[in-house]
């Protein structure tokens, strides 16, 4: 027994202490319990006020911890044994206490929660996830929560019973946490009796709000009891309890929306735009559990302290001539091949190199792929101002020859709350998704959880691009004689499936299909040609697509983007179901011919140069002839473009930055009247990449412009070369950005920016292109010539040293021998010759034992004469000296 | 005297059992016996790169597809593909990958999940993984996170030789790599059971090194015979499935997870005839009889299952005090945990008060520290072995 009072600090020795407890001691501040050889197996704190933390640590057989009053820092550590915990008093410590310890208390079995002033359930999710035995013990009376986990494997929780039931929104969080995480579940005990006192209404209130649950997720059986009391009182502030309920589930609350977004591109293929996001409000307001928003994802801002993150797995490369360039589509979605991965820390800057490397094995563990080779400080860099301006704190690095396929979009999409089994994401039938031209998926990730001021939480944003070609054979029917029609397409031609209804979860759930300003001017002209005129909006509401097309589900709204004049038709699926599943069909009348829209220049980058040795890098950028018309309007005089290049380049091709030029026109040009900034951050040899960033300056009437850089080619040690060193190595994109375009579309009506799509289209980003990948063959030496080297020597050396030593082991006599023999017996040189030898070493091996014998037998008795008298000496000493 | 010699004699045996390689085996034997099976983990490694070993990797993929059916999760198998086959600009089928002609399955399916991949695999990561000598930022995902009481199916396919498999045609694992590797695993109690699979040329001779016990292996061919593939695809362009695998999954195809085939009915179904080489096990380091031993031990992931009486037993314990644990809990506590420092520092110990001749040591260390002029008795010291000196070369004139 310990009780009493100690000074600050505690230091406790007894290594034969079992029961440790320390009751209304003011004096008791710290306290710190550790070492595996302290038989320490109770300990209860309780009521002493002005402690600050306990640290337990490594106490292998504590089985039991009490706490009341934990306004303390509480950190657990490697208590293996511990079954008993119980925490009295606020919960929102226990949740950090949580959170430190989980890991370590797999044997835990009795928790006791006092459930005062809980504002989140994080507990709960860690109780469920990681405790595998049984929570089952609770007394006291008043707010409790009661929860029976009976063991068989994880999650298999199948009873919970609330006592004390206030209907506050944790708690109602709490029951809907179960009810969605509880697969098994099937009571759920909500027991509002021990309250002090209570409100009919209230309860009414309580049972609804339970009910809805219920309703929401009637797939499984879960039967609500509701034990009610009738011996009410009634209670003011359970009215309060009510009302704050429904405030907290109004402003601060978690959403998913999902959209897809269909365009037909003039080169008879179709852009599917998947886009799903999900929200997470602050943690300061909301706690740390979620029921929507991924685990995963919120773990990495939390641990990383990310402010920003995009990661993108691309398979193809986005047409810019023909998918478009200059739409806010092909500005954030088209994507280098490979993997592309940056981030922005919310970290001191000396933290950030390792908070990236961090994050690269973690990403690379949740989405299978081997994105932890970003580690390496060679393969990534931090660009200062022309990728993305970031005091410093941004990573950048590409991996271009990273294969992309089902392994990785299956954890993508488990980060949404309806996985692939329900809602607009059941199309993503793997076959067909891969079939396409262009695949990009991508995972943007912004948060301002550690903007103190304003934290609007995270917002996670997946989308997965693709660009289809529809089955031709399908529209064979319509060839109307000619081959410019257009291929007809639907939903279940292009993915297989139809999409049975929305995710249930999801805040909005729409198709959306997208025509373009080119593609409507055009039909509209054809339509003219026919008809004389038309207009696809009727006054009563019904909405008629142009005549030039059929879509035979009808769209439920028609929304006109201002600046650019395309249309965008809204197919809501809510209201479609398994029996009536959602498939959208396209036809068209008439073969239309368009083009999309383009950016101002075009790029191209490409190798010059011949050998192993050494090459050159050139950046061609041609005019569309669009800026002049864009940008004529506002300076007629000083019409200028802005370019700004942002170029990664390996170590292991070594670019000579002073022979950087520039051309105009196919004219040199002198560099500083072209390049307004430049900033190069030389390669080091196997420590950091080349970076090259600058700012052109171009004059509008330009038709063409290109730099160009030297380049040597440099050797890898051995070890480095990947398997298929043959095949080449790849420089990875180059970024154009142009500084004066920007995309992003303007609606007129403004609530659309509520829907999460259209605020993200509606988002001015500077217009941006990506580059080819260039392969770069370098000198790879042929791995089998060690081993030939080796041969070839060994080879040597044996002929040269066997040659030698058969010249001097050959003795004169035996030579002069020899030949007498021959000369007299010329029949059988060769038996004499084996015959001699066959003597000569039968004779040796007679001769040589005896003597060797006879060395061995009188050397061993010698020593064993000796080994015996140290023995013998030895066991004296030890004798005498014990 | 003879107690003296005894106690040399002790201290050589002693010496001797801790430097022979397999001289910890009796403990060790008795551990695994009594540890329980706690959970099964496979490895799956595809070590051939470029396209025309698309077999290995479909190899690789029908065994992930059968261990997976059979109730191994995705969280304890390590799978290692050398190449993307799958998503390959030659793969008429994207996203798909057949072992059998008739393309009615396919093994890549919509939730696979690969741990290592591409360069990924190397020999360093494969020794990394079964050793569990990683960096700390690897993800639990990468890990073998196995126990003393796991099963371990270890499954590799690709080009392999006498000695030697080959890993993404630049690199070698050889039969001295693997056994050291398996040593390490046993000695750090990172498995209970382990069952060592390969399908390659010569696969017998991987295995030769081996030692450690709870080790069953099966190879697909013997010292100088070839592992042939069985069918050439020819939508697919290449051989789609070896035939050792093929023959394997036939088997295993016909059965599900509750069926109670056992070890022997698997080895007893390869046919040399079809396989065109000789299957190849290595039992003498196993202990239990094959007959007694369900496929599901490896292959699978079934448990034996404990009933008790009631449900809620915990309820009427919490009756009995809050505190109080019933002492054959701490019993199976102790048995079960598996921290390895605290073992290894008893071992230690344990031998510290066995080995009578660290025991001399310590008493005389201690009498020496007891000694209070240390000048003097290294005086004496020096005077006392010059007589010796003297003495014993006298003798031996």
């Amino acid at each position: 027994m310990f009780p009493g009072k100690r000074s600050n600090p505690s230091c406790i020795t007894g290594k034969f202490l079992e029961w440790l407890e320390v009751h209304m001691s003011e004096g008791l501040i710290n306290l710190e319990v550790f070492g595996p050889s302290l038989s320490l197996k109770h300990q209860e704190i309780c009521d002493c006020y002005k402690m600050q933390s306990l640290v337990v640590r490594n106490v292998v057989n504590l089985l039991s911890i009490k706490i009341t009053k934990p306004e303390v820092l509480v950190l657990l550590q490697s208590i293996p044994l511990l079954t008993h915990f119980h925490v009295r008093d606020r919960l929102e410590i226990l949740e950090d206490v949580m959170l430190r310890c989980s890991c370590y208390l797999s044997k835990l079995e009795v928790l006791t929660l006092h459930f005062e002033y809980m504002k989140s359930v994080a507990p709960i999710d860690v109780l469920t996830r990681e405790w595998p035995k049984d929570i089952k013990k609770f007394k006291d009376s008043g707010y409790l929560l009661k929860y029976y986990l009976p063991y068989t494997r994880k999650q298999h929780l199948k009873v919970v019973e609330l006592v004390g039931y206030q209907g506050i929104a944790s708690e109602l969080e709490l029951v809907n946490h179960f009810t969605i995480t509880g697969v098994c579940m099937e009571n759920i005990i909500i027991d509002p009796r021990r309250q002090c006192s209570h409100d009919r209404q209230w309860v009414h209130y309580v049972y609804r709000k339970v009910w809805d649950i219920h309703m929401e997720h009637d797939s499984r059986s879960i039967f609500v009891f509701l034990i009610l009391s009738l011996a009410l009182g009634i209670l003011a502030n359970a009215e309060e309890a009510a009302t704050e309920a429904a405030a907290a589930s109004d402003s601060g609350e978690e959403e998913f929306s999902e959209a897809l977004l269909l365009r037909p591109l003039p080169d008879r293929k179709v852009l599917a735009h998947f886009h799903f996001q999900s929200r997470a409000p602050s943690t300061n307001s909301y706690g740390h559990h979620h029921h929507l928003f991924p685990k995963s994802i919120y773990q990495l801002v939390q641990k990383f302290h990310l402010q920003e993150m995009e990661l993108s797995f691309t398979q193809g490369r986005w047409n810019y001539e023909r998918w478009g360039g200059y739409d806010p589509i092909s500005t954030s979605n088209a994507k280098p091949p490979g993997v592309e991965l940056w981030a922005v820390f919310d970290v001191p800057h000396h933290q950030v190199d390792a908070s990236w490397k961090n994050l690269t094995h973690a990403l690379s563990g949740l989405f299978c792929a081997s994105i932890n080779f970003l580690e390496d400080s060679t393969a990534y860099s931090s660009p200062q101002w022309s990728f993305k301006s970031s005091g410093g704190k941004l990573r950048y690095g590409t991996l271009p020859r990273e294969a992309v396929c089902t392994e990785n979009l299956t954890p993508w999409l488990k980060l949404l709350p309806c996985r692939d089994k329900a809602g607009l994401s059941t199309l993503m039938d793997r076959p067909s998704i891969y079939r396409g031209y262009y695949h990009s998926q991508r995972l943007r990730l912004s948060s301002d959880e550690y903007d103190k001021e304003i934290s609007s939480g995270i917002v996670l944003d997946q989308t997965l691009t693709i660009v289809l070609q529809p089955d031709m054979s399908a529209t064979g029917e319509m060839l109307l004689g000619s081959s410019t029609l257009q291929p007809n397409w639907s939903l279940n031609s292009l993915f297989g499936r139809k999409v049975n209804g929305k995710c249930v979860l999801s805040k909005s759930s729409n198709v959306y299909i997208h025509l373009e300003q080119n593609l409507l001017s055009e039909l509209t002209e054809f339509g003219k040609k026919n008809k004389g005129s038309h207009s696809d909006v009727d006054i009563s509401g019904s909405l008629r697509i142009d005549p030039g097309l059929e879509i035979p589900v009808p769209p439920s709204r028609l929304i006109r983007v201002g600046d650019n004049l395309s249309n965008l038709y809204e197919f809501p699926i809510e209201n479609y179901s398994e029996s009536k599943p959602f498939d959208l069909g396209f036809r068209w009348k008439f073969p239309v011919v368009w083009s999309c829209q383009q950016a101002p220049l075009s790029v191209s980058r490409y190798l010059m140069g011949s050998g192993n040795e050494r090459g050159s890098i050139a950046i061609s950028l041609k005019s569309n002839d669009m800026s002049h018309h864009l940008l004529n309007a506002d300076s007629a005089d000083e019409c200028q473009l802005k370019v700004n290049i942002f170029q990664v380049v390996p170590w292991y091709v070594k670019v000579y930055y002073h022979t950087l030029q520039v051309f105009i026109d196919g004219n040199l040009q002198p560099l500083a009247d072209s390049a307004e900034k430049i900033q190069v951050s030389p390669s080091e040899d196997k420590v950091s990449p080349g970076v090259l960033e600058m700012t052109l300056r171009l004059p509008c009437e330009a038709r063409s412009a290109a730099i160009s850089l030297d380049f040597d080619k440099g050797f890898l040690h051995i070890d480095e070369y990947p398997p298929d060193a043959n095949q080449g190595f790849d420089i990875p994109s180059a970024l154009v950005v142009f500084g004066d375009f920007e995309t992003g579309m303007h609606f007129s009506d403004e609530s659309l920016s509520k829907i999460p799509i259209f605020s993200k289209l509606q988002e001015r980003n500077k217009l941006r292109s990506y580059t080819e990948v260039l392969l770069v063959p370098l000198t790879t030496p042929d791995f089998s010539m060690p081993y030939n080297v080796i041969t070839i020597t060994c080879t040597v050396f044996a002929l040269y040293f066997g040659s030698l030593l058969n010249a001097l082991r050959w003795r004169a006599g035996q030579e002069e021998r020899l030949l007498k023999s021959k000369a007299s017996k010329k029949a059988g040189p060769l038996r004499l010759l084996l015959r001699k030898l066959f003597g000569k070493s039968t004779g040796q091996a007679q001769e040589q034992p005896t003597p060797s014998e006879q060395s061995s037998s009188s050397f061993n008795y010698k020593l064993m004469v000796k080994v015996l008298l140290v023995a013998g000496l030895a066991v004296a000493w030890q004798y005498y000296s014990t | 005297m003879e107690g003296c010699d005894c106690k040399f004699m002790a201290f050589l045996v002693i010496l001797l059992a801790t430097t022979n390689p397999s001289g910890a085996s009796p403990a060790s034997v008795s551990d695994s016996t009594t540890t329980m099976h706690t959970n099964n983990w496979a490895i799956l490694v595809c070590t051939s790169r470029f396209w025309f070993n698309y077999r290995h990797m479909a190899n690789t993929l029908s065994l992930y597809r059968t261990v997976k059916r059979l109730g191994i999760p995705d969280e304890r198998i390590i799978l290692m593909l050398a190449d993307d086959m799958a998503c390959n600009a030659r793969n008429k089928y994207p996203a798909q990958v057949f072992n059998n002609e008739n393309h009615k399955l396919n093994l890549y399916g919509d939730n696979v999940e690969v741990d290592y991949r591409g360069y990924e695999v190397t020999v360093e990561n494969f020794l990394r993984v079964l050793t569990g000598r990683h960096e700390p930022a690897v993800p639990r995902s990468k890990r073998l996170l196995s126990d003393e009481g796991s099963h371990i199916l270890l499954y590799m396919t690709g080009h392999g030789g006498d000695e030697f498999l080959k890993f993404q045609d630049s690199e070698e694992l050889q039969s001295h790599d693997l056994a050291d590797a398996v040593k390490q695993m046993k000695e750090k109690r990172r498995f209970k059971e382990l069952l060592i699979m390969v399908d390659t040329c010569q696969a017998a001779t991987l295995f030769s090194q081996l030692h450690s016990p709870g080790v069953l292996a099966i190879g697909s061919s013997k010292k100088g015979e070839n592992s042939y593939s069985h069918h050439l695809d020819s939508d697919v362009g290449v051989s789609v499935v070896d035939r050792f695998t093929y023959y394997t999954l036939a088997f295993f195809e016909r059965l599900n997870m509750y069926n109670n085939a056992s070890l022997s009915s698997l080895f007893n179904s390869y046919n040399p005839n079809l396989l065109l080489s000789t299957a190849y096990y290595r039992m003498d380091l196993y202990q239990r009889r094959l007959d007694d031993v369900p496929m599901t031990n490896f292959f699978g992931s079934v448990m034996e299952t404990i009933h008790t009486d009631s449900a809620y037993r915990a309820i009427k314990d919490s009756k009995r005090g809050d505190i109080e644990v019933a002492p054959d809990h701490t019993v199976k506590r102790i048995l079960s945990t598996t921290d390895s420092h605290d073992q290894t520092s008893d071992e230690n110990q344990v031998q510290q008060v066995a080995c009578p001749f660290t025991r001399m040591l310590r008493n005389i260390d201690g009498m020496m520290a007891q000694v209070k002029d240390a000048d003097k008795v290294v005086n004496y010291g020096v005077l006392l072995m010059g007589v010796l000196l003297t003495v014993s070369s006298l003798i031996s004139r």
